[in-house]
């Protein structure tokens, strides 16, 4: 009798996981609409105020501090001018959007505009899935592909088939507000050891030197969630590297490898300051945050961060200052950086011509003007800083060096979506001394040659 | 147990049984009842639980990077789970965990209810309460509070370095060898409480006389506990090693929020491993395989120990 009856239960179950197999019997990822890889047909519209009551929805993952500020200001500057647009904004966590950015673009009703990460973790992926608009011709109706600089524009193209980054068709548009890896310093630290700004890799080096022995720690970093590695990799990187070898691997092009990108120098060079004391002392389990606290409360020279993202709090900046990292064979610097987000059309959107028409606006030199008010780093257009906020000057400074330089390089990890983790736990077992410079540099050239092969290279 | 027998399998049983038919049909109301009961909340379990579990299965034979479309992979997924040395790290630290998570918690709050059950003992209920706290606290919460005392220059290493004891102040949670162990007892901290407060309860409703028998019979503090504590306890053993078992085979916050399965990959679970999976290197068939091999380890540890109590007590 029990065994009857069990067994009539997992025909039972059986019954119905297979009813619901056929009734999900369909392929992941197959239920979208065809792919829009190309330009939709038809005419496009580059005037708003000719195109009627339109409501359109953004999502962007501006949620604090003076970011919520700039894009308050840009939506509210955009609604004033046409006020027959409303935008309606859903603002989320960065991981957040990440996560639900694909199914998001899948539903029935996904947000007009959306900021997909650049790279191919994510926009890479949502072109090949023909989820996000083709923009070529909206970019030439505004001219974006003169207005922008080629380094900027560039990261927000994708070959036609969706096989190559770098290149070919614009899915995305930037915005004016920037950022970048910068190298923060301790005016009145960098003062005691009688050292100046550094201009060259030596004198970083040098500088580097003298607060170790003033018993200053030189380097903030703290390193217990993996992430804080990347900064100064990043950057040390395109100090040593050649800005078009960086470019071109990430891009995948000319069949750059790794190793030509100044990554195993980089990587050698992070490993000998971690051996001289040049860190944060146990960097590997100092959360992130304490780091970026300690500079801040003045207990380290410099500090390698992401554009507007120490914790200061009001009129703490005076006191810092930020440069970009300077190259060691004296060229001009190279910095990895882009657009603070970077917005696309979801395929599905019912209006392009709207969203275009913000995005255009919130690349304009309105919207960077809009970011210096604000002081948050701009992009694209020259503005003169606000106030007298001596750090915020120096961002202002370094953001129109890389427009006028051209000079900025994509994020290394957009090359493919598992690279970050790789290099991540790789330069953790490395600064530990468990692996050789040389495992970290193979490893990504392996985890690369893996995702190329993926693109049926 | 005897009434679910005696229930007509279906309709058709019970039409073949006319004689019985007045009560079948009351009981067959009553279960309609019950069902009409049961409805909302089974739809939602179906819809939020069901449904997603199986789509999980489903996804779980494909390649799929949660976009494009996908492309069928049979079983390679699961077979990458035997091949891969994230995973297989994972499930060594798993097992480490079980240690951390389950047998230590069991084993102390045995301990706490062997010496406070017999006893009155002083602001006991306080005691307890401060124990069982962490079961309170949102996973979130602890996880940044012992970010906090693992921290180079947190409390641990400051009671360390006022006792003299500098060299043996560790960056914990960055060292290869002691940032599991340092989860692990956390882990270990979390789950106490809720093991001596079964076990507290438990002891609390084993007959008086029991005791008070072996203790006739000459029966020492240790015999006590073999022969009376220890099988009065049978039922809530099993809710612990269960609920503390799972614990440790799903263990994720602790360790994303600290360390990311770092430093290198030394405190990887494969919960982080689906995590990363999942999300930050859309792999999502895999994320699924993972998944479901976790839910299915689960399911047998849940059986088997729901089996071993049960045999116990016929």
């Amino acid at each position: 009798m029990v065994t009857l009856r069990r067994t009539k239960r997992l025909a039972a179950v059986a019954t119905s996981l297979a009813a619901a197999g056929l009734l999900t019997a369909c392929v992941p990822g197959t239920s979208g609409e065809a792919p829009a890889t190309t330009s939709a047909a038809g005419p496009i519209a580059t005037d708003p105020a000719k195109m009627g009551k339109v409501q359109l929805r953004l999502l962007d993952y501006f949620t604090g501090g003076t970011d919520l500020a700039w894009i308050d200001g840009v939506v509210s500057a955009f609604q004033k001018k046409y006020p027959d647009i409303t935008i309606e904004r859903t603002p989320m966590p960065w991981d957040d959007v990440m996560k639900a950015l694909p199914l998001k673009l899948r539903s029935a009703n996904p947000p007009d505009i959306v900021p997909a990460n650049n790279g191919w973790q994510s926009l890479g992926t949502l072109v090949q899935g023909g989820l996000v608009r083709n923009l070529d011709d909206y970019a030439d109706a505004y001219g974006w592909r003169t207005r922008f600089p080629a380094s900027i524009l560039r990261q927000h193209q994708f070959s036609a088939d969706g096989k190559q980054m770098g290149t070919g068709s614009v899915f995305g548009s930037p915005v004016a507000r920037a950022s970048a890896i910068e190298v923060y310093y301790n005016r009145s630290l960098l003062d005691r050891i009688g050292a100046a700004v550094p201009k060259t890799f030596a004198d970083f080096e040098t500088a580097l030197a003298k607060a170790k022995s003033a018993g200053i720690t030189p380097i903030s970093i703290g390193n217990l969630e993996q992430v804080g590695i990347t900064g100064p990799l990043f950057a040390t990187m395109d100090a040593l590297g050649q800005q078009s070898r960086i470019s071109d691997f990430i891009y995948s092009q000319n069949a750059v490898k790794v190793a030509d990108t100044g990554f195993p120098q980089a990587t050698a060079a992070l490993k000998q300051w971690a051996d001289k004391g040049y860190f944060t002392k146990d960097f590997s389990a100092v959360p992130g945050q304490d780091a970026a606290q300690a500079f801040v409360d003045g207990k380290a020279l410099f500090r390698f961060d992401y554009s507007g993202s120490l914790p200061l709090k009001k009129g703490q900046s005076k006191n810092f200052g930020s440069f970009l990292m300077p190259r060691a064979d004296g060229g001009h610097p190279v910095a990895t950086a882009s657009s603070a987000t970077n917005f696309s059309i979801s395929a599905k959107s019912a209006h392009p011509d709207a969203a275009a028409a913000f995005m255009n606006f919130a690349a304009s030199p309105e919207a960077a003007q809009l970011a210096a008010d604000n002081t948050t780093m701009p992009l694209l257009a020259p503005v003169k800083p606000a106030g007298d906020d001596p750090l915020f000057a120096d961002d202002v400074a370094v953001a129109a060096q890389l427009s006028a330089d051209d000079a900025s390089v994509p994020y290394l990890d957009w090359a493919t979506p598992t690279l970050l983790t790789t290099i991540q736990t790789q330069m953790q077992d490395m600064l530990a001394g468990k692996v050789q410079p040389d495992a970290v540099v193979q490893a990504a050239q392996a985890d690369y040659d893996k995702f190329q092969k993926t693109l049926g290279k | 147990m005897a009434t679910v027998k005696q229930l007509p399998a279906s309709g058709a049983s019970a039409q073949a049984a006319p004689r019985t038919n007045a009560p079948s049909n009351h009981r067959r109301r009553r279960r309609w009842l019950g069902l009409a009961y049961l409805a909302p909340a089974l739809a939602v379990y179906g819809f939020v639980v069901l449904v997603p579990a199986i789509q999980g299965v489903w996804l779980s034979f494909y390649h799929w990077n949660g976009i494009t479309a996908a492309s069928w992979a049979g079983l390679a997924n699961y077979l990458g789970f035997l091949q891969d040395p994230a995973l297989r790290q994972a499930i060594e630290h798993t097992v480490f965990f079980i240690v951390f998570f389950s047998v230590l918690p069991i084993t102390l709050g045995l301990a706490s209810a062997a010496l406070t059950a017999r006893k009155d003992v002083k602001g006991a209920a306080v005691y307890r309460w401060v124990i069982f706290l962490p079961q309170v606290l949102t996973p979130a919460v602890t996880a940044v509070m012992w970010k906090r005392v693992y921290a180079p220059d947190g409390p641990i290493n400051s009671v360390l370095r006022a006792l003299g004891l500098d060299s043996l102040a560790h960056g914990w949670l960055g060292d290869y060898d002691w940032a599991l162990p340092a989860l692990g007892i956390a882990g270990t901290w979390a789950a106490f409480g809720l093991c001596m407060v079964l076990f507290v309860a438990g002891t609390q409703a084993i007959p008086a006389e029991l005791y008070d028998a072996a203790r006739v019979d000459g029966a020492g503090p240790i015999r006590e506990f073999r022969t009376v504590t220890l099988p009065g306890l049978r039922g809530q053993l099993a809710i612990a090693v269960t609920l503390t078992v799972l614990g440790a085979i799903r263990v994720f916050d602790i360790v994303w929020l600290t360390t990311r399965g770092g430093p290198g990959t030394s405190t990887i679970t494969p919960t982080v491993v689906m995590y990363q999976r999942a999300f930050a290197n859309p792999d999502v068939g895999a994320a699924s395989a993972i998944g479901v091999v976790l839910a299915l380890v689960s399911l047998l540890i849940a059986l088997v120990v729901v089996r071993l109590s049960e045999d116990g007590n016929r």
